[in-house]
């Protein structure tokens, strides 16, 4: 009776209605499941974007309902088509505009590596100038492909520490 | 009703291919007369100007402007050629064909033929402060080093 | 007395410009003072590859200029470059890229529909359109192997031949179209709002359309009867019963009539293609323009040897002169200009682009007006930044 009772009943109480869970993990969750994109699309890669953001490969199932085109809004920049010599800086522009946290997907041969276009005008993959966590190949890459690479930065996320922000 | 032997006896052209992709070769002096002409005989849509570079081929110029014409009555076409001097400008027909505008300045952009008259002379395909003409034989496919030459930035501070 | 306008600019990075375009406004208020139409943000050298490239590697670049309708541009080049051989393609050929042209113009008109009603705020035929193109995506992957850049004509011929069952899904697809254009039509054609922001929007008449090389259905909402595959016909489009559409409006509302009553057009062609479609080869047989068949290169010294010749050093595709080709893209008219020196590279290759021509007209129709029927008259031009700036 008493005390003893008392705390016992209140740690049920708390296993019923209440999780705990690590920080990080928590963080984690709440950013992996909303990831919002900025579609950086410039050509035939943005049309296989644009289908998985239609009806049948629908990408807001994972969180990414919100597509607007604002960079400070978004979190995560699919650079899908090919960059030519013109349209680097306004890419680098929107780069720094987008807050942190970040994530960049490279869409497509021609983002990754140049794609088939080695010319004075095509830039030979994005990741010489900004830093890309994922590539997917392809000409276009199929719209599951660009689903795939989404979950994979989804996993790479679960990963992250606060720790490692911390001390800049 | 004109067709090619009436614009090659009119303005001393040679006429050169077969068949319904023959052409008339016109002096750069007569060809904006030439054009005005066409113009008035219902052969008054522009379809196309660019350019070929015959370097190394021992041609009277390194350089040949293309015009494509078509008539709006009956949808016929002729193709007008006329050789680029020495200096590399050549006259501008924007004051004959609206869609010349767009169509010359690629050509500057590309060949690095200068039109004189035109209202708007500036690259267009190519950045502002790009050097060189890239369609020319003598420039390298891969560039002059335009592609590489942006700042990099990492995960937490910009290199340069 | 002196007009205090504002800088906007439209572009390159925005949600209403189809692909990489930037356009600078000088508005005064509302209402736009002047406008600078800039390009060149997709800019690849494609014509400067073609320089080093032999005519069938080429192929696969055409695919990448005007990318929501891959196979028109495919079928435009290889008719180019076949002329210049003087080849003539078996009868089944002409008929299959009748086909495969038909069904391009389809999907290409369907996004273009979409994409216009997004810009105006209605996202619903958005979805519509990207279901539709996912039907004819089917078609393609299942006849070319690709769903978007499908590469599939050759010099001469096709890379390979129709498979079996293809007609059901074909006729399977056409009723689909013609449901989903039924249902667009009630979300769109009697809707007030849409009526309010197409008609009398982006006024293009008929002397500035000739004035400006404009072609294809702004042309053709303008008034003027042109369409190559009426007025020059080409890969046998005089044995087909269709109509060629106009409009008298010269409006957005023009143009949005125009590519609906296409994509039905289109429809009618690809049935009668399918009714009347012969059996045969589908690659020329004359002079050794083709590959041979691979019973033959594992088996006989001549067909290796032919084989090796046109892989290595494009043998038999080595022509001298120059020639003009233009055929009837979803957006206009699209020319091949090829120059040839008898070797297995062309000398010069131009592109006649038809969304160049029709991008420059962009002033005439919007200056003194809102910015709001700027954008929707950007959307109705479909420019395709990929063919603007090759």
């Amino acid at each position: 009776m008493g005390l003893e009772e008392a705390s016992h009943s209140e740690s049920e109480m708390v296993k019923e209605f209440a999780v705990t869970t690590k920080i990080d993990d928590l963080i984690n969750w709440g950013r992996k499941n909303s990831l919002w994109p900025m579609p950086f699309g410039t050509a035939c890669c943005a049309i296989e974007m644009m289908a998985s953001l239609a009806g049948r490969f629908d990408m807001s199932r994972f969180g990414s309902e919100v597509i607007r085109f604002s960079p400070r809004q978004s979190d995560l920049m699919i650079v899908s088509g090919r960059i030519s010599i013109k349209m680097m800086p306004v890419l680098l522009k929107i780069y720094e505009q987008m807050p942190e946290p970040k994530w960049v997907i490279s869409m497509g041969a021609c983002a990754s590596i140049g794609g088939i276009f080695d010319t004075y005008t095509i830039v030979q993959g994005v990741d010489r100038f900004i830093p890309v966590d994922v590539y997917i190949p392809g000409c276009p890459p199929k719209p599951t492909a660009l689903i795939d690479a989404v979950m994979e930065i989804q996993k790479q996320i679960g990963k992250e520490r606060m720790a490692d922000h911390l001390h800049g | 009703m004109v067709d090619l032997k009436t614009v090659a006896e009119q303005f001393a052209g040679t006429i050169e291919g077969e068949g319904a992709q023959a052409y008339v070769y016109i002096d750069s002096s007569k060809i904006v007369a030439a054009l005005e002409l066409l113009k008035k005989q219902k052969y008054d849509i522009l379809m196309d100007v660019t350019a070929i570079d015959e370097l190394g081929q021992n041609k009277p110029s390194r350089f040949t402007v293309v015009y494509h014409m078509m008539n709006s009555s009956d949808w016929s076409r002729m193709r007008l050629k006329s050789r680029v001097n020495k200096k590399e400008t050549h006259p501008t027909v924007t004051h004959l064909f609206k869609s010349a505008n767009f169509a010359e300045r690629e050509v500057y952009d590309m060949y690095g033929i200068d039109f004189e008259g035109h209202s708007d002379m500036r690259r267009i395909l190519c950045p502002d402060d790009f050097e060189g003409h890239p369609l020319r034989k003598d420039f390298p496919l891969r560039g002059k080093g335009y592609r590489e030459d942006f700042p990099n930035y990492t995960r937490d501070l910009l290199e340069e | 007395m002196t007009i205090e306008t504002t800088k906007l600019n439209f572009g390159p990075q925005h949600p209403a410009t189809h692909g990489t375009l930037h356009i600078e406004l000088e508005l005064d208020g509302e209402s736009i003072f002047k406008i600078t139409p800039n390009m060149g943000f997709l800019h690849t050298g494609m014509e400067k590859i073609a320089e080093s490239e032999t005519y069938t590697q080429f192929v696969v670049v055409t695919d990448r200029m005007n990318y929501l309708s891959a196979l028109n541009n495919n079928i435009a080049y290889s008719q180019a470059v076949e002329e210049l051989l003087h080849i003539t393609i078996p009868e089944r050929t002409r008929y299959i890229r009748v086909m495969l042209s038909e069904l391009s113009r389809i999907s290409d008109h369907i996004v273009s529909l979409g994409l216009s009603a997004m810009d105006l705020g209605a996202f619903s035929p958005f979805l519509y359109s990207f279901q539709n193109r996912e039907r004819l995506y089917d078609v393609f992957e299942e006849v070319t192997g690709a769903r978007l850049t499908t590469s599939f004509t050759r010099v001469g011929g096709l890379a390979q031949d129709l498979p079996a069952g293809f007609e059901r899904r074909v006729k399977d697809a056409l009723v689909y179209i013609r449901n989903t254009m039924e249902e667009m039509n009630d979300l769109l054609g009697d809707n007030t709002i849409w009526h309010e922001r197409t008609q009398g929007v982006g006024l293009l008449k008929k002397e500035e359309a000739i004035a400006y090389g404009v072609t294809g259905p702004v042309l053709r909402a303008s008034g003027i009867p042109y369409d190559i595959r009426k007025c020059k016909p080409y890969l046998g489009y005089e044995e087909f019963d269709f109509d060629l559409i106009t409009e008298d409006s010269c409006d957005v509302w023009g143009r949005y009539l125009v590519r609906k009553r296409e994509i039905m057009e289109s429809c009618k062609i690809i049935e009668q293609a399918m009714e009347r479609m012969p059996v045969g080869d589908v690659n020329a047989l004359q002079g050794k323009i083709t590959l041979p068949e691979k019973e033959e290169v594992y088996t006989s010294i001549e067909g290796l040897i032919h084989h090796f010749k046109l892989i290595m050093d494009g043998h038999g595709h080595k022509p001298t002169g120059e020639v003009y080709n233009c055929s009837e893209a979803p957006t206009g008219e699209l020319g091949y200009y090829i120059v040839a020196n008898g070797t297995s590279m062309p000398a010069k290759l131009h592109v006649r682009s038809p969304s160049f021509y029709n991008y420059q007209a962009m002033p005439e129709m919007v200056e003194g007006k809102l910015v709001a029927d700027m954008v929707a008259t950007l959307s109705s031009v479909n420019v395709i930044a990929g063919e603007l700036d090759r």
